[in-house]
């Protein structure tokens, strides 16, 4: 048994290590420029101050460093990009490494652009302004042109703005510096490189390592969004989704399960059918229109039963006793609970019920039942252990369950909970959150499988996990 | 051990039947039958609705639009915009402020503000508020480790800021330059922040303001510093949502904030400004208790207005608000409103591309957006037109420039004299260009999975079909259409903005240097809006405001929509006045009339 918990607990840890992995590999592959969709505000101001304020939410949310311990990509591909911090020049670049392959001739053709816009910058305004305009336009435009199209007609253009005589005076020799770094680029590819492989080595300070080892050693870090601990983030909203399904979870155990044996003891009678069939027609009612049908029927005077609060956990004051809160919480808790329990009334009782038909069937029974054994004891002491497996098999995944919260529920009745923080989390781009989440799931996934294997030791002790001896 | 189990279950058992009863019983104690007048809701209490949890109540590093909100009832601005005349009126300060030119030492060429705050303003704790506080606050914006992405621009002219010797509630603000908006920035960028408070160890202190303002140096300060580097982390992360941590000089402290689920301010009892409030109107608080349900689901926030357990929703459903508008017994609870935004809504056209560089084609195009349907039907008709990037009700909106009907016909006309006529008999028309047939095919990039994006789509494409443009619709991930609109990859696609007040800087979306995606601009326009930037004479400002809208106009780079209105909802029981700033009312002007 030790052994056997040994190993699962080396699954485990590789396990997590898996999802980490891909869970950051997703999170790096979703579009757009992380640091502007972090801003609900764009950045503005000159443009000094937008490019320090990038460079300091670029810092904040860690994208300045480079993604993993080791690159493996083609040559091409050099192994600082990450130091070109603003994400529309970075995917430009990679788009034109991509077409090119020659990454030396792409940094000098960028190192001119640069030139070009400093030089511009400095040029006097008794130039001719139009003309300036044009060239000034057309030279920023090539940070963001990949396409050899649109990258030749901003060349057109800038020849144009440069038949002002002063304005080709004053910069033709960058200008002409700038058309021939492209068309080196353009002419002498090294699209070869792209089947060459190279590694190379970023070392620990990168950006998942940064993250993985915080998470083990218990910092989760602070969220991107709120800038609280993650941990208090999350356990402000996992208390309520935890509540929820454990209240859930109790009704619908202490209901099915009853219902499921009752089922099987009393097999084809009249209440087994009837009782079958009400419990499909609650699992074909989707929960998210029961849940809108009980909010407009039950929470406002409009129909005359305004029984129930109509969101939330309620409306608690600092001088709210215990009780108070207790009979609050319960009051606001009856709907949503409601929802999320009476459809798998139906699967758990029917599992149930499938269960204890099958052991009535077995041999040992029989022979409990022919040794004129009460009914109750062949029932309850000898059936319903054994019944239980498809039960426990229920249990593996109540574990992640109770982690993950129901969005819909927590959604309609405004209840802060895991669902509602894990979908905010992903469209805010809260990455710490999601991660931390997730691993959380993966680890409560493992836990459920593991004492779901236990219990089936438990329930049926012909069930070993002990290597059996020859 | 055994024999209990049964007792235990009947136990469990009986404890959820108690559980579930009590939620039959309807709680009645929120019922003040005392009062004459029928309403359940009868406390100077504000409830108000917001959609989602705010980010952060430390006004410094906020980055999301509804932490304000919430934070501007804490903490308190040098001056604030009133909300119906969107002018500046003074908070902390007395007066607003004494502004000269500056003529000799290193800022000469700009100007000079000088403030008096007033001298009953206090902490929480009874120190003064002085001008040291404002320097603090400033400093704490310019440090390195602090995020302020939204205020840093504000912030960047700023030469220097010194507090009189003589008069510690005395500030005098030194700009670079000259600059209209220089006095907006100075009084309300930032609320100002007890330095004893927030930087408790008093490490700011140790340096100048100068130390921050170059950011060079500043920066190697930082980096030398482990002391700056421990306040910039503390600053950053404790002061956040924790009410024992925040503090400001605002009428109301945070008593509580559940995530997700509300946030409850309620007023300070010694609070400073109450002796101010009969001449300073900033400075004015009715209601004990505001507190803002955070409701994330738009047929909750109808329930609870139904069920009378809000008083303030703004921003609600239109379909909705429509229904509440026939019943009768609502109104007599609720009054609706409909206020004009601060936001306005525009297509963008591409004129960098060769079919859409001709101004003629931009305004034929604009002829065949069918505004008044697409209001109509996608938004209920809850919309006002605009001719431009200016508020209709702006003193320096240019009253000339016609709104742009929706008549194929015109649009034709215009086509043709721009040369694009339907050659090929394809219904579509076309043009020569660079030795090829070019059809006016438009592509238009909308968000993918949304609805009312595709409803966009598709009354786009009807109603230029009528006009001979064929409209291809593009659905693409949200993210990737800022991606696009940037790299200057696209042909058409929808934007919104907000309307800046009291005065617009246009430099920011329409100067040739600015983030300008339509490739708009010239020598004449780039000059107007540098112009406007430096003219301090309001007639004159608002004639080169006009002549600007004339050329956007003119030259047509977007195509202008309409103004979504505001659809408000407030309870009756308070005497309210509605405000284009966001959200479109301020909870601590809501008084109480019974």
């Amino acid at each position: 048994m030790q052994k056997y918990l040994l190993k699962r607990f080396w699954i485990l840890l590789l396990t997590l290590f898996a999802v980490s992995l891909f869970a950051f590999a997703l999170s790096k592959m979703a579009p757009g420029d992380p640091v502007e969709q972090f801003e609900d505000v764009p950045i503005q101001g000159s443009k000094a101050q937008r490019l320090r304020s990038y460079k300091r939410t670029a810092q904040k949310l860690g994208v300045d460093k480079p993604l993993f311990y080791f690159q493996f990509s083609s040559a091409a591909y050099p192994d600082t990009l990450y130091r070109i911090t603003n994400y529309y020049e970075r995917e430009t670049i990679k788009r034109l490494i991509a077409r090119y392959g020659n990454w030396e001739l792409i940094q000098n053709y960028w190192h001119e652009i640069h030139e070009m816009e400093r030089k511009i910058e400095k040029l006097p305004d008794s130039l001719d302004r139009n003309a300036l305009i044009k060239l000034r336009q057309n030279t920023t435009d090539l940070f963001v042109f990949h396409k050899p199209g649109k990258i030749n007609k901003a060349f057109r253009n800038i020849h144009t703005a440069l038949e002002n005589e002063a304005l080709y005076s004053a910069i033709h020799q960058d200008s002409e510096r700038l058309a021939n770094a492209y068309q080196r680029v353009v002419n002498e590819p090294s699209k070869y490189k792209h089947y060459v492989p190279k590694f190379a080595w970023h070392g620990l300070d990168n950006q998942y390592h940064i993250w993985f080892s915080n998470f083990f050693t218990g910092n989760f870090g602070y969220s991107y969004e709120s800038n609280q601990k993650i941990e208090t983030k999350i356990w402000s909203h996992l208390r309520w989704t935890l509540l929820l399904n454990v209240l859930a979870l109790f009704i619908i155990f202490s209901i099915s399960i009853p219902i499921g044996v009752y089922g099987a003891v009393h097999q084809d009678s009249w209440l087994d059918h009837w009782g079958s069939l009400g419990l499909f027609i609650l699992y074909s009612l989707p929960s998210f229109w029961i849940a809108t049908l009980l909010i407009i029927f039950f929470t406002t005077p409009e129909y005359g039963m305004d029984w129930f609060p109509t969101h939330g956990l309620g409306d608690i004051s600092e001088d709210d006793s215990f009780w108070d809160i207790f009979w609050m919480r319960a009051y606001h808790l009856v709907l949503p609970v409601f929802c999320m329990s009476y459809a798998s009334l139906a699967f758990v009782s029917r599992q149930m019920r499938g269960g204890m038909i099958d052991v009535f069937q077995q041999d040992y029974i029989r022979t409990a039942r022919a040794k004129g054994l009460a009914e109750q004891l062949v029932i309850w002491k000898h059936s319903f252990r054994n019944a239980l497996f498809p039960i426990i098999t229920l249990v593996a995944s109540i574990f992640p369950g109770l982690l993950a919260g129901s969005l819909v529920i927590e959604v309609i009745f405004s209840i802060p909970g895991m669902g509602k923080l894990t979908i905010d989390s992903i469209y805010a781009r809260d990455w710490p959150v999601v991660y931390t989440i997730l691993m959380f799931s993966a680890l409560m996934t493992m836990i459920g499988i593991l004492v779901a294997d236990l219990l089936y030791a438990w329930a049926d002790p012909r069930v070993s996990f002990a290597k059996k001896s020859k | 051990m055994k024999k209990n189990r049964p007792n235990q279950r009947l136990l469990i058992v009986l404890s959820l039947l108690i559980f579930l009863g009590v939620s039959c019983v309807q709680d009645q104690t929120n019922e003040d039958k005392s009062t004459t007048v029928n309403y359940k809701r009868t406390s100077n209490e504000v409830k108000a609705v917001l959609d989602r949890d705010p980010g952060s109540l430390n006004p410094i590093i906020s980055t999301s639009a509804i932490d304000r909100q919430i934070f501007e009832h804490l903490f308190s601005y040098l001056m604030v915009p009133d909300p119906q005349t969107l002018e500046y009126i003074p908070q902390l300060a007395k007066a607003k402020p004494e502004v000269k030119e500056t003529r000799e030492g290193p800022f000469a060429g700009g100007v000079h503000f000088t403030f008096d705050i007033h001298d009953e303003a206090k902490w929480d704790d009874g120190t003064p508020i002085t001008g040291n506080d404002y320097i603090f606050t400033l400093k704490a914006v310019l440090n390195p480790g602090v995020n302020a992405p939204n205020i840093l621009p504000y912030v960047e002219f700023i030469g220097d800021a010194q507090v009189d010797p003589n008069n510690p509630k005395r500030i005098i603000v030194y700009t670079k330059e000259k600059y209209f908006l220089a006095e907006e920035a100075v009084v309300y960028a930032f609320p100002i922040l007890p330095a004893h408070i927030y930087d408790a160890d008093d490490v700011l202190s140790n340096y100048s303001l100068s130390d921050f303002l170059d950011v060079d140096k500043a920066q190697s300060v930082f980096d030398s510093d482990e002391a700056l580097q421990r306040f910039a982390d503390t600053f950053t992360k404790d002061f956040n949502r924790e009410p024992s941590k925040i503090s400001g000089s605002g009428p109301y402290r945070l008593v509580s904030w559940e995530d997700n689920q509300r946030i409850r301010l309620a007023k300070k009892e010694n609070y400073w400004g109450n002796n101010l409030v009969a001449k300073y109107s900033a400075l004015t608080a009715y209601p004990d208790e505001l507190v803002f349900e955070i409701v994330l689901d738009a047929a909750g926030t109808t329930s609870l207005l139904k069920s009378e357990e809000v008083d303030v929703v703004s921003n609600f459903n239109a379909t909705q608000f429509a229904d509440f508008e026939q019943d009768e017994s609502f109104k007599e609870t609720y009054e609706l409103h409909e206020p004009s935004s601060l936001v306005h809504y525009f297509l963008y056209l591409n004129a960098c591309i060769p079919k859409l560089q001709d101004k003629r084609v931009r305004r034929a195009l604009a002829h065949l957006v069918d505004v008044e349907t697409l209001t109509d039907v996608i938004f209920n008709g809850n919309g006002t037109r605009l001719s431009g990037p200016v508020h209709p009700d702006a003193e320096f909106y240019n009253k000339d420039l016609p709104i742009i009907s929706y008549s194929p016909e015109e649009a034709q006309k215009i086509f043709a004299e721009a040369g694009w006529e339907d050659s090929n008999g394809n219904g579509i028309v076309d043009k020569e260009m660079d030795g090829e047939l070019v059809e006016m095919r438009i592509n238009y990039l909308m968000r993918a999975g949304n609805e009312r994006s595709r409803n966009i789509g598709e009354l786009l494409i009807q109603s230029m079909k009528a006009g001979g443009v064929e409209v291809v619709l593009e659905p693409i991930e949200t993210s990737l259409i800022l991606d696009r609109v940037k790299r200057k990859d696209y042909e058409m696609s929808t934007g919104g903005r907000g309307f800046a007040v009291p005065l617009w800087d246009p430099k920011q979306n329409w100067h040739t240097e600015g983030d300008n995606r339509m490739c708009f601009g010239d020598a004449r326009s780039d000059e107007i809006i540098d112009e406007i930037r430096v003219t301090f004479d309001t007639e004159k400002r608002n004639e080169l405001y006009k002549e600007l809208q004339a050329i956007i106009y003119e030259e047509q780079p977007l195509i202008f929509l309409f103004i979504l209105n505001n659809l408000m909802i407030t309870h009756k029981r308070f005497d309210m006045e509605t405000t284009g700033i966001t959200p479109g009312y301020k909870p601590n002007r809501f008084k109480l009339n019974i």
